[in-house]
């Protein structure tokens, strides 16, 4: 009986490990998706190609966008400005060399409004994204509540968003009907997004001290993703609090 | 024994039959140890893990989890030091196995979220202390409870072992949930 203990007691920690990893796995609401996305991803061209895992519907949380179906085509009947593989990600997997499916119709760009805010998640990860407009001008943030942020900064013309953030995060999209939808990167990954028009008490809140800035995402449910940095050292976000978190219009300096 | 050269290239019988006994579970737990940072290296971090109720948010249920497994572990270094004085009380070995079996239940949605969401890092010393003891702790983990089933190790493994456990557990502690508790405040 001694000595069978021990081995029960591993057996457990093994088994309640491998059940609450199955459960994780089975809530990531992006199985279908990404598994898609890692089935049309070109070899190699992930740094997760080969992780222990592959097989797992996480192993697609990086979907390259050109592969998700969700993503905007990138071939706009303009041309010029519409690059939605922006130059700053060009350092992530996806660059934009790989050619949209031919089946992706060409996304037909809305113009925005004067003044909008788009609250919504990538795919797969669930990170909050919040884009907010003013002007032509956008300020936005990207928020995982765990690890992931980054804040970006750029324009909003003829229906398209092209930010830049630290290094070579990036963020772009294009507005659709009230779909705002596009590629978001940080941290050397990215991710394909999609967002929806969403009025106050939603929107991007942000509060900074001299070492430390913090973002909060209040998404139309009510829900607040937040983050906080001090230099590189992501920090948990303490609660939202209105009396000290500003919002966040588009054009508002959050990158620098 | 130098005499003994021309001999060499013969497999070296194990001089003492339990070094081969405390060979196994060390290198066992070594493996878990580099699996699991394998794992958490090379795993893309989804950054997305269920939540427990009750906590204003994942991260909070880690500290507490991670605070109750510290406190066990503690009960554990204490009980196992009375065990090894011959305290008389009849209950401490079972005191022992069961609080350590709650500290390590307790310590696994912790690693699950850990490894799932956030994966291996090493931004900054905490993190990478942090890292580094979580492997040791399950590699140390593993070799302790396999060298338990056994009878025929040596004296001092379960110690030093035990005392790896719990070094890195405390370790695991310092650099997680007294780190949240100190930046964020001690709340749930």
């Amino acid at each position: 009986m001694r000595s069978r203990g021990p081995i029960v007691t591993l057996l457990a920690v093994v088994v309640l490990g491998l059940v609450l990893l199955a459960v994780n796995l089975s809530k990531s609401p992006t199985a279908g998706s990404a598994a898609q996305a890692a089935q049309a991803a070109p070899a190699g061209a992930s740094q997760v190609a080969a992780p222990p895992d592959l097989s797992s519907p996480s192993a697609g949380v990086q979907p390259p966008a050109a592969a998700n179906p969700l993503a905007p085509a990138s071939p706009p009947a303009a041309g010029g400005p519409n690059a939605v593989a922006d130059p700053g990600a060009a350092a992530a997997p996806e660059a934009g060399t790989a050619p949209a499916p031919a089946a992706a119709p060409p996304a037909a760009a809305t113009e925005f409004p004067a003044t909008a805010k788009y609250m919504g998640y990538t795919d797969g990860t669930h990170a909050a994204i919040a884009v907010t407009v003013r002007n032509g001008q956008v300020s936005a943030y990207l928020c995982d509540g765990t690890a992931i942020e980054g804040w970006y900064q750029g324009t909003a013309t003829n229906g398209v968003v092209d930010a830049k953030g630290k290094g070579v995060n990036a963020l772009s999209g294009t507005l659709s009907g009230r779909t705002l939808a596009g590629t978001v990167s940080a941290r050397g990954r990215s991710w394909t997004y999609s967002a929806a028009p969403a009025a106050a008490p939603a929107g991007l809140y942000r509060a900074k001290s001299s070492t430390r800035t913090t973002g909060w995402i209040k998404d139309s449910s009510g829900k607040v993703t937040g983050l906080a940095h001090d230099g590189d050292t992501v920090t948990p976000a303490g609660p939202l609090d209105p009396a000290t978190a500003q919002s966040v219009e588009g054009g508002d300096r959050v990158v620098g | 024994m130098t005499s003994m050269s021309a001999q060499s290239h013969e497999p070296p019988v194990p001089p003492d039959p339990r070094a081969g006994a405390v060979l196994a579970p060390v290198l066992l737990g070594c493996g878990v140890a580099v699996a699991l940072g394998v794992y958490g290296s090379l795993h893309e971090p989804t950054g997305f893990s269920i939540n427990l109720a009750g906590f204003s948010s994942g991260v909070y249920a880690k500290s507490w989890l991670a605070t109750l497994a510290a406190l066990l572990a503690v009960g554990q270094l204490v009980s196992a030091r009375m065990l090894y004085t011959g305290a008389p009380m009849s209950w401490l070995p079972a005191f022992h196995r069961w609080s350590g079996r709650i500290a390590v239940l307790f310590t696994v949605p912790v690693v699950v979220h850990c490894l799932y969401a956030l994966g291996f890092g090493g931004y900054s010393p905490r993190v990478l202390i942090h890292s580094l003891a979580g492997c040791v702790f399950y590699g140390a983990f593993v070799t302790k409870m396999l060298s338990l089933s056994r009878r025929d190790m040596p004296g001092w493994l379960l110690p030093v072992i035990g005392g790896l456990v719990f070094t890195a557990l405390v370790a695991l502690w310092l650099t997680s949930a007294l780190w949240v508790f100190g930046t964020q405040g001690l709340h749930f």
